[in-house]
C-alpha cells in the first residue's frame, strides 16, 4: 500500500513540477473526473471523490496562505467548522435554505478570521504554528461542549442537501458533478490570484517581508487578506461537506483534517496549485481505501505520517513547484518599454536626504553618534567605514527599519523619522539589503514586476477577474522587461530567482529596486561578493541610473567601486562622521587613514 | 465551596508539575536546538504504556516497571532524533517543516502504539497503597506527594546535570553558540541527541508519576504535548524553572475553571491562556532565556 | 624542513557565492604570521574554513596529516584551536566555565587540566578574579583574553586569532599583543588575522595580504617602508 501512494506522491511531483497553463488542467481536471464519474456507479467510490473535491477546495484555500504566503496554518479547520456547523444547525434545527445558511456561515468565517487574523498574524514561526494549532482545537472543542447547538458528539443529522428552492441536488452523481464545478471554480480562482498583483504580494511577503515592506508593500495587511481568502474557502469546504454527507460531528473537524490536508499540500507540491486537484482524488482513494468500514484507522493516519515524513526526508524540491508566469507579451503586440524615468528636475544643488543629529544607542553600546548627512539630490554618494562603523544601522534607521535614539531624518521636505518603510518607500525612498533578499518563489521578471507595486493598483477584484487588470499588467510587464534589459537580465526573466548566480542576483535586487520608480536609492554593499567584472558592470550601471536621475547613496567596502563612481564620500567610524567630501580628499585625510589601518604611529618593523 | 477551591488547587498544583516537567523537555531541546519537539507528548504516553505493559503482561514491579519505561522512551527520543531531526536539521529545513516533521513522528507513533496496545485506557496502580492525608480539610493523596516530589527531584538532579557535569555544560555551550562549542571540540550533533533523549525521558518521567490518577491511551500525548507547551509559553520558553512554574499556573488555572464553569472548559481554559500569553506576553511570566 | 601548516588551493563557498579562490598558504613552526586585508576579502572565512565551518574544496596538511574536511571536532582535536571574531565565549557562562569546556577534550587528566589552567592565568591575571563572574559582564578586553585563554585550554599546536583587535581600545590592544607575542616566543606559532594592519606587522614575520577571497600578495614586514603603500592597497 505504502509502495502504491509513494509511486502516486512521485507522479505528482512530477506533475506539480510542469506547471503549466492553470485553465488547461483545470480543463483536464474537469475532463477526467467527469470521466471517472460516468463509470464509477455510485456507493462507496462517489463519496470517496465527492469528499476529494471538497478537500481540493480546502487545500487549495490553504494553499494560498501557505504556499503563497508562506504563513503556516494548523488551525483553517476551526474556519470550516463554524462554516459547516452554521449551515447544518440553520437548515437542518432552524429550516432555513441551503445558500442563505451557508451565505451567514462564510460571513461568519469572515468576521472570525478578521478578528483572529489580527493579532494572531504579528507572531511568527513557533509561535503561529501553535497560535493556529490552538484556534484549531478551540474550535473543537466548542463543537464538543456547546450540545445544546452543535449536540456535541452526536452530531448533527437530517442536512438537507444543497439546492435553491425546489430545484434540490439529490443524487450523488449530482452532487459530486457540482462540487467538481466548485472546485475547479476554485482552483481558476487561486490560480488567477497567483498570476495577479495581489498573488505577487504574496509571494513577496513569502520570500522576504523586509524587501517586500522596503517596495511599499504593506506586509499586515495583505497577511490578513491571504489569511481571509484561505478561511473563506475552507468555510466553503465545511459548508459543502455537511451538505454533501448530510450529517455533522466534531470529529469532521479535528486534528486529523489537518494533517490530511498538510499531506495533500506536500505532495501536491505546496506553492503551486497543478499538482493538487489530480492528486486529491488519487491520494485520498487511497487513503480512503484504508478507512473503509474495517480497515484500521491506524493504518490510514501511520500512512499519512508515513507520506509527510518520507516527503520530507527525500523531496524537498517539492517546496518549489515552478510556476512561470504565462507571457502575455508574447501574445500580443508590445508596447514599446520606456526606461523608467525618475520624475525629476529639482536644483541639482538642493538635498534629498538630510541625516540632523541621528543617534542610535543600544543599551550602553552607542551605535550612531550625532551623524549628520546631506546627500545631494543627483548623483551618487558613498558611506564608508571600517568594520562595526554603524553603516548597516544608518541605513537602517533612513529607510525606517529601525529608529534613532535621537536626532531627525528629513527625506525631501518631510521628516520621515520613525515611519513604517513601506510608507518611506511610497515617497520615493528604496532599499537593498546588504544580504540579497530576493523573492526566491517568484521568477525574476516576476522579482521586478513586484518592484511596480507601488505604481499599480488592484487587490482581490482583479485578482479574479484578470480582464480588469488586462492594459496595468501589460504595462507592468513591458516596465518590467526594460529593466531587465538595462541591467542584462533578460535571458533569465524567466527562471526562478533562487537560482540565478550570485552576481546576477545583487543585479536583479537593483533592477527589482528601480521598477519602484524611487527618488533615492539605497545600496547597501552592492558590490559584495562580486569579481572585478561584476563590479566594472555594477559601476557602469550605477553611472547610468545617476544619469537617469535618481540619486544613489551607497555602502561599500569596496574602494575600488567607490572611488570610481561616488561624487561625495561620508566616512563613518565608532558611530561617527569622521570626514566628508570628494574621493580625493577623503582619501588623504589622515583620520580616515588611521581609521582604517590603525595608528599612524605604529612603527613599521 | 472554599474546601472545593483548595481541593482543586492541590490537584491543579499537582497536575500541573507534571505539565511542568513535559515543558521542561521542550525547553531542553528547545534550548539546544531552536527547534520545537511536537512529538513530546508522545512520550509521556508512552512513559504510562510501557510501565503498565511491562508491570500488568511481564510482571516486573512498579519501581522497575516506570525505570524501564524511562529508558526505553529515552532510547525512543535519541532514535527520533536521529531518524527524524537530524537529517532535516542538517539540510537547514524551515521551522514549518520541522514541526510538521516532529508532529507527523507524534501521529505515527500514536498509531502504532494504537496498533499494538489497542484503544483501550491502561493505567498504573497508586505508587502508596494508602488512604490519604488529611490536612485540616484538605485530602493529599500519596500519589500527589509524590507527583511533587518527583518532580522536585528531576528537577534538581536535571540542574545539576546542568550546573556541575562537563556534559551538561557542554549542552548549555551548544545553546549559546553553537560554532563556537565545536570550535573546542564539543560533539554538536552528539548533544543534540543527548537533548532528545533526556528530553522524552523526563517525558515518560512525567507520564508514569500522572497514570495512577488518570488512565493513559494512545491518543493523549497531544493534549499532554499541548499543555507541556503552553507552560513553556506561559514560564517563557526556555526557562527551566519558568516552565516549571507556567505548569502550576496553567494546572491551578484549569483547575479553578472546573470548579467554576463546569469540566467542559478544562480545554478551553487551557488553550484560552495559551492564546492569551502569545498574543500579549510571548516572552511568558519571567521573560525570555535569550 | 616541512611547514607546519600548509593550504593548497583551498576554495569555499557561502551558499553559491564563492568566498576563497584558490588560496596557498603556509606557515612554519614557530612562526607568527598575520593576514590582512580589508573588510570583505575572505580573512574571516579562510579561518572557518581551516576548521571546516564552511564547505571546502582543497587541501589542508597539518602537521603532515590532512585535517578532516567540515569536522571543526576534529579540526580541534588535531590542535587547531581557532578564537573567532566576536571572541564567540559563552556569555552566561562563568569565566571559570568557559574556560572547562575549553578543555572540553582533555579526558579526565585533573593534573594537566590544572597544569593548563595556572598556565592561562598566569598569563592573563586579570582572570583569576573574575572566575566566577558571567562572562558576558566582563569588558571587551577581558573577554578577549577569556576567548584566548578558553583556547590555550585545549593546548592547541598552533593559534588562529580572528580580529582580535576588534572594538577594542588601543591600550587593550597593546596588552595583549604584548601577550600573543610572549605566546609566540615560547614557540606557539599563531596565524592572526587584522584588519588594522600595523598591529599585526610589528610582531609578524611574514604576512598575507587578502583581496576578493585569494592572497594578493605576500610581504615581509621589514620591507613595508611607509604607510602609504599599505594605504594605497586599502583604499585604492
Amino acid at each position: 500500500m505504502n509502495s502504491l501512494i509513494s509511486i502516486w506522491a512521485k507522479r505528482g511531483s512530477i506533475w506539480a513540477g510542469r506547471g503549466g497553463n492553470p485553465a488547461l488542467l483545470a480543463v483536464w481536471s474537469l475532463a477526467a473526473a467527469l470521466v471517472i464519474y460516468v463509470l464509477i456507479r455510485g456507493g462507496y467510490l462517489m463519496t470517496v471523490m465527492q469528499i476529494a473535491a471538497i478537500y481540493t477546495i480546502f487545500v487549495t484555500g490553504l494553499n494560498i496562505f501557505m504556499g503563497y504566503a508562506g504563513q503556516v496554518s494548523f488551525g483553517h479547520s476551526a474556519f470550516a467548522a463554524v462554516s459547516g456547523y452554521a449551515s447544518a444547525v440553520l437548515t437542518a434545527t432552524y429550516g432555513w435554505e441551503p445558500l442563505p445558511a451557508a451565505t451567514l456561515g462564510l460571513a461568519g468565517v469572515l468576521a472570525c478570521a478578521l478578528i483572529i487574523g489580527y493579532p494572531t498574524l504579528r507572531l511568527r514561526g513557533h509561535y503561529l504554528a501553535m497560535a493556529t494549532l490552538a484556534i484549531g482545537l478551540i474550535a473543537y472543542d466548542v463543537a464538543v461542549e456547546w450540545g445544546s447547538v452543535t449536540q456535541g458528539y452526536m452530531g448533527i443529522s437530517g442536512i438537507p442537501p444543497l439546492g435553491i428552492g425546489r430545484f434540490t441536488v439529490t443524487s450523488d452523481r449530482g452532487v459530486l458533478v457540482l462540487l467538481i464545478v466548485i472546485a475547479a471554480l476554485g482552483v481558476l480562482a487561486a490560480a488567477g490570484i497567483r498570476r495577479s498583483r495581489l498573488g505577487r504580494a504574496f509571494v513577496a511577503i513569502a520570500g522576504s517581508e523586509n524587501a517586500a515592506r522596503a517596495l511599499g508593500i504593506d506586509v499586515a495587511h495583505y497577511k490578513l487578506s491571504a489569511f481571509m481568502i484561505s478561511a473563506f474557502y475552507a468555510g466553503l469546504a465545511g459548508s459543502l461537506f455537511v451538505h454533501a454527507v448530510g450529517f455533522v460531528s466534531p470529529e469532521v473537524f479535528g486534528l486529523h483534517m489537518v494533517v490530511l490536508a498538510f499531506t495533500m499540500l506536500y505532495i501536491g507540491g505546496i506553492g503551486t496549485f497543478a499538482g493538487r486537484p489530480r492528486l486529491h482524488h488519487a491520494l485520498y482513494r487511497r487513503h480512503r481505501h484504508l478507512c473503509r468500514p474495517g480497515a484500521r484507522r491506524a493504518d490510514r493516519d501511520a500512512a499519512a505520517g508515513d507520506i509527510s515524513h518520507l516527503q520530507r526526508i527525500s523531496g524537498p524540491r517539492l517546496w518549489r513547484g515552478s510556476d512561470p508566469d504565462p507571457d502575455l507579451c508574447a501574445r500580443r503586440h508590445c508596447v514599446a518599454a520606456e526606461t523608467p524615468v525618475v520624475a525629476s528636475a529639482q536644483e541639482a544643488s538642493m538635498s534629498i536626504l538630510r541625516l540632523d543629529n541621528v543617534t542610535r544607542r543600544f543599551g550602553g553600546l552607542v551605535a550612531l553618534e550625532n551623524v549628520s548627512l546631506e546627500v545631494p539630490r543627483r548623483g551618487i554618494t558613498a558611506i564608508i567605514g571600517p568594520n562595526g562603523a554603524g553603516k548597516t544601522t544608518l541605513f537602517n534607521i533612513i529607510s525606517g527599519f529601525n529608529t534613532p535614539t535621537a536626532g531627525n531624518v528629513f527625506f525631501g521636505d518631510e521628516n520621515i523619522t520613525g515611519v513604517a518603510p513601506e510608507r518611506i518607500a511610497k515617497r520615493g525612498l528604496v532599499r537593498t539589503f546588504q544580504l540579497v533578499q530576493l523573492f526566491d518563489d517568484l521568477t525574476v521578471l516576476e522579482n521586478v514586476k513586484v518592484g511596480r507595486h507601488l505604481h499599480t493598483r488592484g487587490g482581490l477584484l482583479t485578482a479574479l477577474i484578470p480582464n480588469l487588470a488586462i492594459w496595468q499588467e501589460a504595462a507592468v510587464e513591458s516596465a518590467a522587461r526594460a529593466l531587465l534589459q538595462q541591467t542584462g537580465l533578460t535571458d533569465s526573466a524567466d527562471i526562478l530567482a533562487s537560482a540565478l548566480p550570485y552576481g546576477q542576483k545583487r543585479l536583479l535586487e537593483i533592477a527589482r529596486a528601480l521598477a519602484a520608480e524611487p527618488k533615492l536609492l539605497l545600496l547597501d554593499e552592492p558590490a559584495a561578493g562580486l569579481n572585478r567584472e561584476e563590479t566594472q558592470r555594477l559601476a557602469n550601471l550605477l553611472r547610468q541610473i545617476a544619469a537617469s536621475g535618481t540619486a544613489i547613496l551607497l555602502i561599500e567596502h569596496d574602494m575600488s567601486l567607490v572611488m570610481n563612481v561616488a561624487e561625495r564620500i561620508a566616512v563613518l567610524d565608532f558611530g561617527r562622521v569622521i570626514a566628508s567630501g570628494t574621493p580625493a580628499e577623503v582619501r588623504q585625510n589622515p583620520d580616515v587613514i588611521a581609521a582604517y589601518l590603525g595608528q599612524a604611529e605604529a612603527a613599521l618593523a | 465551596m472554599l474546601d472545593l477551591v483548595m481541593q482543586a488547587i492541590a490537584s491543579g498544583v499537582a497536575i500541573g508539575c507534571v505539565y511542568g516537567l513535559i515543558g521542561i523537555g521542550f525547553c531542553v531541546i528547545y534550548n539546544a536546538s531552536g527547534i520545537v519537539n511536537f512529538a513530546q507528548g508522545a512520550f509521556v504516553m508512552l512513559g504510562g504504556m510501557v510501565a503498565s505493559a511491562a508491570l500488568k503482561s511481564y510482571g516486573i514491579p512498579l519501581p522497575l516497571a516506570g525505570i524501564l519505561a524511562i529508558v526505553i522512551c529515552a532510547g525512543l527520543g535519541v532514535v527520533l532524533e536521529r531518524i527524524v531531526v537530524r537529517p532535516l536539521w542538517d539540510r537547514q529545513s524551515a521551522t514549518f517543516v520541522m514541526i510538521l516533521a516532529t508532529l507527523a513522528a507524534q501521529t505515527v507513533i500514536e498509531r502504532l502504539t494504537l496498533i499494538v496496545a489497542g484503544d483501550q485506557p491502561k493505567s498504573l496502580p497508586m505508587f502508596t497503597d494508602r488512604p490519604p492525608l488529611h490536612v485540616g480539610t484538605l485530602a493529599i493523596s500519596f500519589q500527589f506527594l509524590w507527583i511533587v516530589g518527583g518532580s522536585a527531584l528531576a528537577i534538581a538532579l536535571l540542574a545539576l546535570f546542568f550546573s556541575s557535569t562537563k556534559t551538561g555544560k557542554a549542552m548549555r555551550a551548544c545553546a549559546i553558540d553553537r560554532d563556537a562549542a565545536a570550535l573546542q571540540g564539543i560533539p554538536v550533533s552528539r548533544m543534540l541527541a543527548l537533548a532528545f533523549g533526556l528530553s522524552a525521558a523526563l517525558g515518560a518521567f512525567a507520564g508514569v508519576l500522572i497514570t495512577p490518577t488518570q488512565y493513559t491511551a494512545f491518543n493523549l500525548g497531544v493534549p499532554f504535548a499541548i499543555s507541556g507547551f503552553i507552560a513553556a509559553i506561559v514560564g517563557g520558553f526556555g526557562r527551566p524553572l519558568g516552565a516549571l512554574a507556567g505548569g502550576i499556573f496553567l494546572g491551578v488555572v484549569q483547575a479553578l475553571a472546573i470548579v467554576y464553569l463546569g469540566s467542559a472548559f478544562k480545554n478551553i481554559a487551557a488553550l484560552s491562556i495559551l492564546l492569551l500569553f502569545l498574543f500579549i506576553r510571548p516572552t511568558g511570566l519571567l521573560g525570555s532565556a535569550k | 624542513m616541512a611547514p607546519m601548516l600548509e593550504v593548497e588551493g583551498l576554495s569555499a563557498w557561502y551558499g553559491h557565492v564563492e568566498a576563497l579562490r584558490l588560496v596557498d598558504m603556509h606557515v612554519d613552526d614557530g612562526e607568527l604570521v598575520a593576514v590582512l586585508g580589508p573588510n570583505g576579502a575572505g580573512k574571516s572565512t579562510l579561518m572557518r574554513a581551516l576548521l571546516g565551518l564552511v564547505p571546502t574544496q582543497g587541501r589542508v596538511r597539518f602537521r603532515g596529516a590532512d585535517v578532516p574536511r567540515r569536522n571543526p571536532v576534529a579540526a580541534a582535536a588535531c590542535g587547531l584551536v581557532l578564537v573567532p571574531e566576536g571572541r564567540g565565549i559563552f556569555g552566561p557562562m562563568t569565566v571559570a566555565e568557559n574556560l572547562e569546556l575549553g578543555a572540553y577534550l582533555l579526558k579526565g587528566n585533573r593534573a594537566e587540566f590544572a597544569r593548563r589552567h595556572d598556565r592561562v592565568l598566569a598569563l592573563f591575571p586579570r582572570l583569576k578574579e573574575r572566575l566566577p563572574q558571567a562572562s558576558g559582564s566582563l569588558s571587551g578586553g577581558e573577554q578577549q583574553m577569556l576567548a584566548i585563554g578558553r583556547a590555550l585550554m585545549a593546548d592547541p599546536k598552533i593559534l588562529l586569532l580572528d580580529e582580535p583587535s576588534l572594538g577594542l581600545a588601543p591600550r587593550v590592544i597593546e596588552e595583549i599583543l604584548e601577550k600573543l607575542g610572549e605566546l609566540n616566543r615560547n614557540g606557539l606559532p599563531i596565524v592572526l588575522v587584522e584588519q588594522k594592519a600595523p598591529l599585526a606587522l610589528r610582531l609578524a614575520r611574514r604576512a598575507y595580504l587578502m583581496s576578493v577571497g585569494s592572497i594578493a600578495a605576500e610581504i615581509d614586514p621589514r620591507t613595508v617602508k611607509s604607510h602609504d603603500e599599505l594605504a594605497n592597497f586599502y583604499l585604492g
